[in-house]
């Protein structure tokens, strides 16, 4: 077991904490900072940023040395495995959550992309075969 | 980076989806870097003046590969329908709960834990590449052209490509994936300013030079594809993990 981080930039941090932890069951770690908050999930470390100006002693969100500023969105994601993917898209569509697609079955799994309220991707996946399965942590 | 519309009559195999409507997005996405490369004519553009000096050449390629690929995609999408149709399938994909393997048989290797990212790569042999041999990466299986699955640094990276089947594919608004971003893996190092150094000799994009934080050193890279990767180095006041006080 190993505890590793990704990096999601958001827009408005408790906004994101409250998306993460009520709909997907993170738990929130640290939010020092307005602009800084640490949750997880199982072996995952969701760290949420925002923008912050150059110069600002948090060093994750700020602009590139070239002056591009970070921001949501993409298509890069994190994927949670769930057991039943049509339950859980149900439950989440009634709590109003927006989705890019449709459940699409793919070769190792069924999967469907839902948006955090920044417009970052998440990915939920119920495998169907052993290699996409992850293993009870 | 910025996807270049003239990538559109670069690529030698063309991502194509058996449906019409796909097929219809990459004309008018090829049609469109026809135009650009019009317009571009005229200038010192430097690794495609040559490409496109025929357009129309360009064009009638990737139309040609465009063609070959729907048929075959089409070829195997009968070929599953009848599998389907014939049950194989559904004595190979069970819905269930896949058995634990017996233990030492080649899939118990396969099943772990690792937190999960999947990451979009234009062009899956370099990503591969550059995981394994520059951030020590290993390669777990490769179905190319359109994936491949990686372990590392505690993740499991799965790549994909856009406009190829499984992940890749376009949304029902023809919308394609893309790579890039600013949302990102972070991978712990020992000394992240000796590890950009030797990135960096080796040829490998760094988006942002190391920087201190508020407990941790880090610099950002760049893959071939242009995804950020956070390499960070913990310094004083770094909380390792949920068990942390």
């Amino acid at each position: 077991m190993s505890t590793v981080s990704v990096r999601y930039i958001v827009d408005d941090v408790d906004a994101a904490i409250a998306f993460y932890r009520d709909r997907l069951g993170f738990r929130e770690l640290m939010h020092p900072d307005p602009a800084f908050a640490m949750l997880t999930h199982g072996d995952l470390r969701l760290v949420l940023v925002a923008p912050v100006p150059a110069g600002h002693p948090g060093g994750g969100s700020r602009p590139m040395p070239d002056g591009t500023a970070q921001r949501p969105g993409g298509w890069n994601r994190f994927m949670l495995q769930v057991a039943d993917l049509a339950a859980a898209v149900g439950e989440l569509r009634a709590a109003g959550v927006t989705f890019r697609n449709e459940i699409v079955d793919g070769i190792g799994a069924r999967q469907v992309m839902i948006e955090d309220p920044s417009g970052n991707p998440v990915e939920l996946f119920e495998p169907l075969r052993a290699e996409a399965r992850l293993a009870p942590g | 980076m910025a996807a270049d519309p003239l990538d559109a009559l670069r690529l030698s195999v063309v991502p194509v989806d058996p449906r019409p409507e796909f097929t219809a997005a990459l004309l008018r996405r090829i049609t469109s870097a026809a135009a650009e490369a019009q317009t571009r004519s005229n200038e010192a553009v430097t690794g495609t003046s040559e490409e496109v000096g025929n357009i129309g050449l360009a064009i009638q390629r990737a139309l040609d590969n465009a063609e070959q690929m729907q048929a075959r995609m089409q070829a195997r999408a009968a070929a599953i329908d009848e599998l389907i149709a014939s049950g194989a399938l559904e004595r190979h994909v069970s819905r269930q709960p896949a058995p634990r393997p017996p233990q030492g048989a080649p899939i118990a290797a396969r099943v772990r834990d690792n937190p999960t990212v999947r990451y979009f790569v234009g062009d899956l042999d370099a990503a591969i590449e550059f995981y394994c041999q520059r951030l020590g990466f290993g390669e777990e299986l490769r179905s190319a052209p359109a994936f491949a699955m990686l372990y590392g640094g505690g993740f499991r990276l799965l790549l994909s490509v856009p406009g190829l089947p499984g992940a890749g594919r376009p949304l029902p608004d023809g919308t394609v994936p893309a790579a890039g971003g600013s949302n990102r893996i972070t991978l712990q190092v020992a000394d992240v300013t000796a590890a950009i150094a030797e990135l960096r000799a080796a040829g490998v994009p760094i988006r942002a030079d190391v920087s201190a934080g508020v407990a941790v050193r880090q610099a950002l890279i760049e893959d071939p594809a242009g995804n950020l990767v956070e390499l960070y180095e913990p310094t004083a006041g770094y909380h390792e993990g949920p068990s942390a006080p």
